[in-house]
């Protein structure tokens, strides 16, 4: 059990781990990780490690939930009992339904979905430990999976949360901060398209504070991007094109 | 095309969603789709701007994503089997294998060219049969085996269950003895999967 | 109706919209008409029934003693929960919630509970051992478009409208005594939903333009215009702009509510 600390910004304006407030945790990741997936991709972002797997365009089973003109999209969030500092019940709880939800919504306007008509594509996110913002960094890597997969798509998604912490607008809250601070706004975005997917917020923020938060949230969004072109480009540049 | 084989080296290396150009200025071609007049790249792969002929594609560097289409050669295991037809489930595309599988159905008279009394000379459930996919029509896969490579690559028999050998148009268990028919493909047994 | 019939006014709803128009005559940002009645069952320490166009929802509250949270040993507790009834609508199946109901049920809470309408530490009883639950079911009965903000106005109006037993405490029992304290609640958080069809923001979507709509973004306010919930749902998306313009309006719209409610 961890104790509450008495301050989330210091003197200097840092915060709990050292970072100033419009800087995010460290990212990592790695496209390709599951070989049995038809598409994959792993995140590391802060003590967050999130794996997330893509199975389709498959035949849907039962068929009735099929549909005649383009592909059913389902998406499954589930966390481990050892992901969070108390044990979580493996039973999916209605947060993780809500996020499932809220992913599905966030990764359903990237994709063409007429291209495959009668079919399901599966989206599976695991998270495997979490420490705050696990909604937005499983969309990056979904995404990411998705785009693994060889499924075509309007755009990628890449997902940041901003919110308030201690009277201050911070990027990227970590657990703590989102448990004790002011304000939580997690945000998804189709960065060559400008759109926003994905849009919630819980706790309190004046009008201009909003403003604030959801600029510094797109804002991370366009950090996190370059990041996944890297993630891409390291699978499939280097591989030979030759073996086509 | 000389211009695709250069082109595809130095081609850009683009995203889903990346602006390639707009319809004013080139037609949009192969990996590509509009949005209020810009082109963008539907996949992750190289971008190619042909500017004689105007155009833009993007050449794919991800592979996946296969569905059966028509014209596709597909192996699949027979599920059921009646006098008229069969029902196979497809798990494998061209040379891919899938994660999950597509149902076919293989009409008789898409069999083989001559006349076919019963589907039941042609496969039996549990066989890997190797077809094409003739038509999307009322939302299944309609396959034939018109072909002499299209036909059952592994056929087991019903009585033990072991593989049967092919010998001179004739199916037969090297176990028990037993004598079966069946439309095989001209690779029969030599390890399609 | 069947899909057939909804799939060729989904067309004229829309162009309509583009218009600037709607079906039912209203504005592009005009509410439904908003009846709310309290204290409708008796058995409930607290209800209300909400109308808002033909949607209807019945909230109930249920006060009981329970066990606080590990990390909040001296707060009360909150509990929202959604029955989307079969009666409601014929594409409501019976059975445990599924991804809507908790989805609506989540966002009601988040309202109230984020704009600390409540407060918590009052409805301790003895730290870390007894706490008052509160429950609040919404039961909706009627679909008819935006059951969000509906559920929202009616788990509000149930809770102003809910009243505690006065207790004492005997050998670490509670005891019931005769008379009531009403719960107290020190804002009115409203939850503002729109609906994005053919590029506009329209508010209070009824079932149709729901049906029509590919988005939808739901803004809760309270009374000092402080934004204290967010949720976009559906399968579409937003740009900034719009985001930022939904929640100038919200504010505006829970602000004419709020009048009109006399809270």
């Amino acid at each position: 059990m961890s104790r509450k600390p008495e301050k989330l910004i210091d003197k200097k304006g840092l915060r709990l781990d050292g970072r100033k407030p419009d800087e995010l945790r460290p990212i990592k990741i790695e496209v390709g990780v599951l070989p049995n997936t038809d598409g994959s991709a792993y995140i590391q972002q802060g003590k967050n490690k999130i794996l997330a797997g893509v199975y389709g365009p498959r035949e849907l089973h039962p068929k009735h939930l099929a549909l005649p003109d383009r592909t059913v999209l389902r998406c499954r969030y589930r966390m481990a009992p050892f992901s969070v500092q108390e044990r979580k019940s493996p039973a999916p709880s209605r947060r993780d339904i809500e996020l499932s939800k809220v992913i599905r919504e966030a990764l359903e306007p990237s994709v063409f979905l007429e291209y495959y008509p009668r079919t399901g594509i599966d989206i599976h996110i695991e998270v495997l430990q979490a420490d705050g913002g696990t909604r937005c960094a499983s969309i990056t890597a979904a995404s990411l999976a998705l785009a693994d997969a060889g499924i075509p798509m309007q755009d990628l998604v890449t997902a940041c949360a901003a919110g308030k912490v201690d009277n201050t607008i911070v990027l990227d809250l970590m657990d703590t901060e989102d448990k004790e601070g002011g304000a939580d706004v997690p945000v998804a975005l189709m960065p060559n398209l400008n759109a926003i997917t994905l849009l919630q917020m819980d706790g309190i923020l004046s009008l201009e504070e909003f403003e604030k938060a959801a600029n510094l949230a797109l804002e991370g969004c366009r950090k996190i991007y370059p990041m996944q072109k890297e993630a891409l480009k390291a699978k499939y540049v280097s591989v030979k094109e030759v073996e086509e | 095309m000389s211009l695709q084989s250069s082109g595809r080296k130095s081609g850009r290396f683009v995203l889903p969603g990346e602006r390639l150009g707009v319809i004013e200025e080139f037609i949009p071609d192969a990996g590509t789709y509009v949005r209020d007049g810009v082109i963008h790249s539907r996949v992750v792969g190289r971008a190619l701007l042909d500017l004689l002929n105007k155009r833009v594609s993007v050449y794919p560097l991800v592979h996946g994503a296969k569905v059966p289409k028509n014209g596709s050669v597909v192996l699949g295991q027979v599920s059921n089997v009646q006098t008229q037809n069969a029902t196979m489930r497809i798990f494998q595309i061209d040379k891919k294998q899938l994660s999950g599988f597509f149902t076919g159905i293989l009409h008789i008279s898409d069999v083989r060219l001559r006349y076919v009394e019963s589907m039941f000379d042609v496969c039996k459930p549990g066989d890997i049969l190797r077809a094409k996919v003739i038509s999307e029509k009322n939302r299944t896969y309609h396959l034939s085996t018109k072909d002499k490579n299209l036909g059952v690559v592994h056929a087991f028999c019903l009585r033990c269950g072991y593989m049967l050998e092919l010998k001179r148009q004739e199916m037969r268990c090297p176990r028990c003895g037993k004598i079966e028919k069946r439309k095989a493909a001209l690779d029969y047994g030599e390890g399609a999967m | 109706m069947s899909s057939v019939i909804v799939g060729l006014k989904r067309k004229q709803i829309a162009q309509l919209i583009a218009k600037g128009k709607r079906l039912d005559g209203r504005g592009l940002t005009d509410y439904r008409e908003i009846k709310v009645e309290q204290g409708i069952i008796e058995r409930a320490e607290g209800s209300a029934r909400v109308l808002l166009g033909k949607t209807e929802v019945l909230a109930g509250t249920k006060i009981e003693v329970g066990k606080p949270f590990p990390d909040t040993p001296n707060e009360g507790v909150l509990t929202v929960n959604a029955e989307l009834v079969p009666l409601a609508s014929p594409n409501f199946e019976p059975g445990p919630p599924n991804e809507n109901s908790i989805e609506l049920a989540r966002v009601v809470d988040r309202g109230i509970r984020e704009s600390k309408t409540i407060d918590f530490k009052k409805l301790c009883i003895k730290p870390g051992k007894k706490v008052f639950v509160v429950f609040v079911d919404v039961y909706v009965l009627n679909h008819d478009g935006n059951l969000i903000d509906a559920s929202a106005l009616a788990a509000l109006a149930a809770l102003l409208n809910t009243k505690m037993s006065n207790y004492e405490i005997e050998e670490d029992e509670v005891k019931i005594k005769p008379g009531y304290t009403p719960l107290t609640l020190t804002k009115h958080p409203i939850a503002v939903t729109f609906a994005k069809i053919n590029d506009k923001l329209v508010v209070d979507p009824w079932l149709e333009e729901e049906q029509t709509m590919d988005t939808r973004l739901t803004i809760t306010v309270d009374d000092e215009g402080n934004i204290c919930a967010m949720q976009k749902g559906g399968t579409g998306y937003f740009t900034p702009k719009q985001v930022l313009e939904a929640a100038k309006i919200a504010g505006e719209k829970a602000g004419e509510i709020r009048k009109k409610l006399n809270w």
